[in-house]
């Protein structure tokens, strides 16, 4: 049941009549509860079995922890005048060490299902071919993903170690927590929800409002409009250069031009982007129209100017998650404080340049491990990796070398707030966005180093023209993406300029008539526009694999 | 403000709101219901047949024909008028297979009360595969057929059969075709013309302007060899017959001849499954007219009246008018039209353009030049500056 399909609509039109129907207010997230345990089995019916493992470990293991800290502080508390402070401390340190075997277990568990349903298969032809084996006769596991299990386990162990961190109290009801986990509208590609953030609103009662219902509708029609008009026209043609063998190097190689290859990457930026955010805007519209608001998860991208920026307007949830999770644990372990000490303590530590090193190293190593480890979320293939690396190593030396740069733009005189400079720094970090695309696209590591070569090496505009046919897209498919990018690079331009998440927000301000056209004119041209119907293959959404 | 100034301020808000929804609604399907209509289906041949076929005056067809494109270029209405006196539609579609016999038939059946039916064999012993993958035909009749209970049985019963297809799409084409609008924008006067043209006085004839030398004939090609056909095909095809056994409906199952080949080894294995398609109305004692096998007594040529192996010219199709005509009005006793004043004289000018189209077509011949002339607003015009009316 696709997100963009006839089914989907009408269960979620059932869904929202019974939920705003319901007498009793304080039931409705078990309408919501209903619905998505009825989603996810009837989309994952054989694979039911690891969501509910996620849930009742991480259900067990937060109240376990969280009835450890109760039973400790009460303990502490009663034992107050008797235990001198290092017993209190020392009872404390046995408690947490308690939890802390609870939460690691609990999420070798989690990340461990993941693991061997994600990456097993890789991780065991890639030692196969190591040690001199065919990857083929490595041992493999055949199975399919579970629906969202990279969104629902990351989900499950944010919350997790907020219990543990006490920053979140947890949730004593098993099937409020199960909402929480596999809420349909997020559980296909997110965003990764926060539980404070989430749950309380998943809970309350809500009535249906004007405002939330107007907003969703244009989100929702927004949401289809980016992902049933640009991004699957695009997709026909990146579909055809995978098919007609374009990132092959194999002896039947078609033989696409340097032009080709850009094209197609620029192609494949503006479908992931329009597919994954559309997407988004779906789920952030139904959930609207619910009187639940999702966060924010994509904020005009490709209008960064550094990547650092870039990621913290790409897929913000999972950028959130990685910071909170990974890149802090790192960055404030005692391990970093004794490399950044031992750095500043060297001869090189003492120089300025040294002195800098010290300073961000730890920071720098633990954004590279964080690129390392979204690289690998992405998929199980070494493509993935030079991904990963490729971002984290980027942001690595912004970091070590940002002192470097300050200075050379001064010495050139460059005004940082010229409107040049700005567009100049936008443009270099799409070129970065964009070659970390090449590995995305390309089959493995070597068919994208192999891609980018080209790229430079091979420009033909001859070739790329008469190429061109080849990707199976008509005049007017080609006019469709050129119409819908610029009504995209508009409303992106007037969001980035207001400060708004969403083109009704926008709308909002302009009079009513101008809304009511805006809604029919996005509505027709999802409808004329868009690909769907019987005859057509719909293309999955991207980040649905993941 | 008073409570009750309120509430009736919020009762105008509601009001005011839910009259903009429906509005919004309302404009969303007249949108579609224009598109649908107007600039979803490719402005086609089929598509100018089907449209003329529901021009024609209620009740005035006698013989209705069925089939694909061997039909319309193997029958002329206005030539057997010409000879027999009977009026006749070939509501054939190019490409068309079993799959649309009986939503055609029923379509023509809104209007018309054809004393006989012809019904092409040929295009029910298509391969398996192509019955199951060709929809177009079938969306073209479905798109014209008014909505009932009989349409969505139709629809139903052509998604089941064809693959690929669901039912809401051929009650909706606009699900189908919807991203045709763009590109059918700039026909969209041909197309309004072609709606307002009214009845044609071509009668749905379609032809190419060629005559290919063709090889003569294999005795294959005349065998009574049957293969056994698809069974999803013959539940098809016997569904059609229980339906028109049902409604006492006269049916004829033909053959139109062809230059059969082993060098077109599959329309060879087609012919063996029509043969079949024939048994089977002989079970159902409907008559059957193998014009393949009289493909000599026809009197055609195999170097002058065909434009390719499977299609006769203007030659050929005179030639088959004339004899299934024959055999439609001595052997089924189908008598001669009984016609008001108008609708006699629209019939008596068809001959002229009939004759007419005959001419160019001969003329495109002995030029070399290989033409597409199918029933269209154009096309009238061309021949009525021809005949200088």
């Amino acid at each position: 049941m696709a997100l963009t399909s006839l089914p989907f609509a009408l269960f979620t039109l059932v869904t929202g009549i019974i939920y705003f129907a319901l007498p009793k207010k304080q039931y409705q997230w078990v309408v919501l509860l209903i619905a998505s345990s009825f989603f996810y089995v009837y989309n994952s019916f054989q694979y039911t079995a690891f969501i509910l493992v996620t849930i009742i470990t991480i259900y067990l293991a937060a109240n376990r922890m969280a009835a450890i800290s109760a039973e400790t502080k009460a303990e502490v508390k009663a034992r107050k005048a008797e235990w001198s402070r290092e017993q209190k401390k020392a009872f404390k340190e046995a408690s947490q060490k308690k939890k802390r075997s609870i939460l690691a277990w609990t999420l070798i568990l989690n990340f461990g299902i993941l693991f061997l349903l994600k990456y097993f298969n890789f991780l065991s032809g890639s030692i196969s071919a190591i040690l001199g084996g065919s990857p083929e006769n490595a041992p493999h596991i055949h199975l399919l993903l579970p629906l969202g299990i990279s969104f629902y386990t990351f989900i499950a162990t944010g919350y997790l170690i907020d219990v543990y961190r006490e920053t979140v109290e947890p949730e004593k009801n098993i099937f409020r927590f199960a909402l929480f986990v596999s809420f349909f509208p997020q559980i296909i590609q997110g965003p990764i929800s926060q539980f404070g953030k989430l749950q309380d609103q998943l809970i309350s009662p809500h009535r249906l409002e004007w405002i939330n219902f107007k907003q969703g509708i244009i989100n929702i029609f927004w949401g289809l409009f980016k992902k049933l008009v640009i991004a699957d026209c695009a997709w026909r043609g990146i579909k055809m250069y995978y098919e007609n063998g374009g990132i092959n190097g194999t002896p039947d190689f078609k033989g696409y031009g340097g032009t080709m290859v850009l094209f197609i990457t620029l192609l494949y930026a503006l479908q992931l982007y329009a597919d994954f955010s559309g997407g988004i805007d779906i789920s952030r519209g139904i959930c609207r129209i619910l009187g639940i608001e999702l966060e924010v998860n994509f904020r005009q991208p490709y209008f960064s100017r550094s990547i650092s920026e870039y990621w913290r307007r790409w897929h913000i949830t999972l950028g959130a998650w990685m910071k909170n999770y990974v890149f802090y644990p790192i960055a404030l372990s005692d391990l970093s404080k004794r490399i950044s000490t031992s750095i500043a303590r060297s001869s090189f530590g003492q120089t300025a340049a040294g002195k800098h090193v010290s300073k961000v190293f730890t920071t720098a190593m633990a954004s590279f491990i964080v690129f390392l480890c979204i690289g690998i979320w992405h998929g199980a293939n070494s493509k993935y990796i030079g991904f990963g690396v490729w971002n984290g190593t980027i942001i690595m030396l912004s970091a070590m070398l940002g002192p470097v740069y300050a200075r050379s733009r001064d010495a050139l005189h460059i005004n940082s707030d010229a409107a040049w400079w700005k567009l100049f720094q936008m443009f270099r970090t799409f070129i970065i966005v964009l070659v970390g695309y090449v590995f995305d696209i390309a089959d493995n590591f070597t068919n994208a180093i192999q891609m980018m070569k080209l790229m430079i090496t091979d420009q033909n505009k001859g070739i790329f023209i008469r190429q061109l046919h080849t990707l199976g897209l008509h005049k007017t498919d080609y006019a469709i993406i050129m119409l819908a990018s610029m009504i995209l690079l508009y409303v992106s331009i007037r969001l980035e300029k207001t400060h708004l998440d969403t083109p009704g927000e926008l709308l909002e301000k302009r009079s009513g008539l101008i809304q009511w056209l805006a809604l029919l004119a996005l509505i027709l041209m999802v409808l004329v526009l868009g690909s769907y119907g019987p005859a057509y293959d719909p293309a999955e959404f991207i980040y649905m694999q993941f | 403000m008073p409570d009750n100034m309120k509430s009736e301020n919020k009762k105008t808000i509601i009001m005011k709101r839910t009259l903009a929804v429906l509005l919004l609604v309302l404009v969303l399907i007249a949108s579609i219901d224009f598109m649908n209509r107007f600039l979803c289906i490719p402005m086609t041949s089929n598509q100018a047949t089907v449209i003329n076929m529901h021009h024609e005056t209620a009740d005035s067809i006698d013989v209705l024909l069925l089939g694909s494109s061997a039909t319309y270029s193997g029958f002329a209405s206005a030539y057997a008028y010409e000879l027999y006196g009977f009026t006749s539609y070939p509501y054939a579609l190019a490409g068309g297979t079993c799959t649309m016999w009986k939503p055609a038939l029923q379509d023509a059946l809104r209007t018309q009360d054809p004393e006989l039916v012809v019904v092409d064999a040929f295009t029910g012993g298509y391969d398996p595969e192509e019955i199951k993958h060709r929809c177009n035909q079938a969306y073209t009749v479905m798109t014209h057929t008014h909505f009932s209970k009989e349409k969505i049985a139709s629809a139903r019963e052509l998604s089941s059969s064809i693959d690929g297809t669901n039912t809401l799409s051929y009650i909706i084409p606009f699900l189908r075709y919807h991203n045709r609008v763009p590109s059918n924008l700039r026909k969209l006067s041909d197309r309004i013309e072609l709606e307002r043209f009214g009845a044609s006085p071509l009668k749905g004839i379609q032809n190419i302007s060629s005559a290919r030398k063709l090889r003569k004939p294999d005795e294959s090609g005349f065998s009574d060899e049957t293969l056994p056909l698809d069974p999803e095909t013959e539940r098809i095809i016997r569904d059609f017959m229980d339906y028109c056994k049902s409604r006492d409906i006269k049916v004829l199952f033909v053959k139109y001849p062809s230059v059969l080949s082993r060098k077109h080894p599959e329309e060879l294995l087609v012919n063996f499954r029509a043969n079949r398609i024939l048994e089977i109305a002989d079970e159902y004692d409907f008559s059957t007219l193998d014009l393949q096998k009289r493909f000599y007594e026809i009197g055609l040529d195999e170097k002058k009246d065909f434009y390719n192996h499977g299609h006769t010219n203007v030659r050929g199709q005179k030639k088959i008018t004339a004899f299934l005509g024959d055999h439609i009005q001595n052997t089924l006793h189908i008598a001669p039209s009984e016609l008001n004043d108008d609708l006699k004289a629209s019939w008596d000018e068809s001959i002229t353009y009939y004759q007419a189209y005959c001419d160019l077509n001969e003329e495109l011949m002995q030029d070399g030049k290989k033409k597409e002339l199918w029933d269209s607003p154009d096309l009238v015009r061309k021949l009525r500056d021809r005949i200088g009316k």
